[in-house]
C-alpha cells in the first residue's frame, strides 16, 4: 500500500482495537447490570 | 487483465475459489437452519433465516478482513486475496437477506412503512441495553452496498487505485458498526455466554492479526531504510540499496526510499526498479517475478515492462520508475521517481562467475 493509506489503515485499526473492545466490555457490563 | 468490459473475468481459478466459497456458505447454512428446527422447534424459518444468514455474514467478513494481513505474514494465503471480492459481494447478499427478512418479520406489521418504522421505533440512544441497533445494523448494509457495487476493475479505473481502495477502507467503518450490532442487539438477548466468548475471539484474532502484520511490515520498512550511497553519489541524490548478487534472477528487492517501497528487479543482466504498488490493487509487485520479459503482479497477473513500468500493449496501466546504477557490485537507486511510465535505462552488470564478482558495465556505470 502507499505510504498515505498505510498511515490511514494503521490508524483505524488501532482506533478499532481501542473502541471495540470498550464497546463490548461495556455492552456486557449494562447486560449484566439489568 | 482485461481492455473490454465483462461482468465477470472468469477463469477456472475464479470458477473453483467461488464454487468453494458457495460450497461453503450453503453447507454452513444448511447445517445451520436444520441444525435450528432440531435444537429449537419453536424457532420459524424465518428467524433461522435471519439468524443464520446474519451469523455467515459476520464469519465471512472476518474471513475477507483476515486475509490481507494473512497474506502478508505468510505467501501462502495469496491465492485467498486472488478473487476476494467475490467474498465480499457475497457477504453483502448474506447481509442483505438478513436485514430484508428482519425487517419483513420485525416492522412489516404495522401500519407504516418498514423503512421508517425501522428509523422511529426506538430513539433510546443513551442506553446500551435498548439502543436502536437495528439502525446500526442499516448504516452497515448501506456501506457494504457501496463496496459491493463497486467491487469490479470498472469502478477501480473510472476512481483511480488510491481513491478505490480508500473507498473501500470503508469496510473497517463497516467491521465497527456490525460488531456494535451485535453487541448492543443479539448479545444483549441471548444471554448465553457463548456468544460473547465466540465474538470477541473473532474480534481480537482479526485485530491482532492486523497489529502484527503491521508490526512486521514496519520491522520490514525499518530494515529496507537505506542510508545515502558511499560512493560519491550521495550529492546526486542516489542511495546504496543492496548488492546485485542479493537479487535473485528473475525476481526482485523490495526496498523502501522516503517512506515509499520500491521494487528492484534483475533480469537478462540488468537491473531496473520501479514502485512496488501494482496500479490494480496495490499488490506488491516486488514478491512477483519477471516472466516473458515483464514484471508479473503475485495478485493478480497484471504485467508491467520492467524498464519503463507500462503494461504491455493493449493494456494502459504505468508505475512510477527509478534511476538506477550499478557501482561495484551495488545497485545504486535515485529516490525521486520519474513520472509514471517514463522510461528508464536499465543498468547493466556483468557476472563475473568465477570471483563470484559482480562489475558494472555500461549504462550508468560508476566507479567506487
Amino acid at each position: 500500500m502507499i505510504r498515505p493509506l498505510r498511515r490511514a489503515h494503521a490508524v483505524i485499526v488501532t482506533m478499532l482495537a481501542i473502541l471495540l473492545p470498550l464497546l463490548i466490555a461495556a455492552a456486557l457490563v449494562a447486560r449484566r447490570a439489568e | 487483465m482485461s481492455t473490454a468490459y465483462r461482468a465477470v473475468g472468469w477463469n477456472r481459478q475464479k470458477r473453483r475459489y467461488d464454487a468453494v466459497a458457495a460450497a461453503g456458505v450453503g453447507v454452513y447454512l444448511a447445517v445451520f437452519i436444520g441444525g435450528g428446527m432440531l435444537v429449537d422447534p419453536q424457532a420459524t424459518i424465518e428467524t433461522l433465516v435471519i439468524r443464520g444468514c446474519g451469523t455467515a455474514a459476520i464469519l465471512l467478513l472476518h474471513i475477507v478482513l483476515a486475509i490481507g494481513p494473512l497474506c502478508r505474514l505468510d505467501p501462502r494465503f495469496v491465492p485467498l486475496l486472488y478473487n476476494r471480492r467475490h467474498l465480499g459481494v457475497t457477504t453483502f447478499v448474506l447481509a442483505l437477506t438478513h436485514g430484508v427478512f428482519a425487517l419483513v418479520q420485525f416492522h412489516a406489521l404495522g401500519d407504516v412503512n418498514p423503512l421508517v418504522s425501522l428509523l422511529v421505533t426506538s430513539r433510546e440512544y443513551a442506553s446500551l441495553t435498548d439502543f436502536p441497533f437495528q439502525q446500526l445494523g442499516l448504516i452497515a448494509l448501506a456501506i457494504l452496498f457501496v463496496m459491493a457495487a463497486t467491487s469490479h476493475d470498472f469502478w477501480l479505473r473510472a476512481l483511480s487505485a488510491p481513491v478505490w481502495k480508500s473507498l473501500h477502507m470503508l469496510v473497517y467503518v463497516a467491521y465497527a458498526l456490525v460488531i456494535a450490532h451485535i453487541t448492543l442487539g443479539a448479545l444483549q438477548a441471548e444471554r448465553h455466554p457463548v456468544f460473547p466468548f465466540v465474538l470477541c475471539v473473532g474480534v481480537a484474532g482479526l485485530l491482532a492479526l492486523h497489529v502484527q502484520a503491521a508490526s512486521r511490515e514496519r520491522r520490514r520498512d525499518v530494515e529496507r531504510q537505506l542510508q545515502p550511497a558511499r560512493v560519491n553519489l550521495a550529492a546526486s541524490g542516489f542511495v546504496d540499496a543492496c548488492g546485485v548478487d542479493e537479487i535473485a534472477d528473475t525476481r526482485a528487492k523490495t526496498v523502501c526510499l522516503s517512506g515509499e517501497r520500491v521494487a528492484i528487479f534483475r533480469y537478462d543482466g540488468r537491473i531496473s526498479a520501479v514502485s512496488n504498488v501494482c496500479r490494480h490493487q496495490n499488490g506488491p509487485l516486488g514478491e512477483g517475478k519477471i516472466v516473458g520479459g515483464c514484471i508479473v503482479c503475485p495478485w493478480h497477473g497484471y504485467e508491467y515492462e520492467p524498464a519503463s513500468g507500462r503494461a504491455p500493449a493493449p493494456f494502459t496501466e504505468r508505475l512510477p520508475t527509478f534511476s538506477v546504477r550499478v557501482a561495484g557490485g551495488r545497485v545504486l537507486v535515485n529516490p525521486t521517481p520519474h513520472p509514471p511510465g517514463t522510461y528508464v535505462e536499465p543498468a547493466a552488470f556483468v557476472h563475473d562467475a568465477s570471483r563470484t564478482r559482480l562489475r558494472a558495465k555500461r549504462f550508468g556505470e560508476v566507479s567506487p
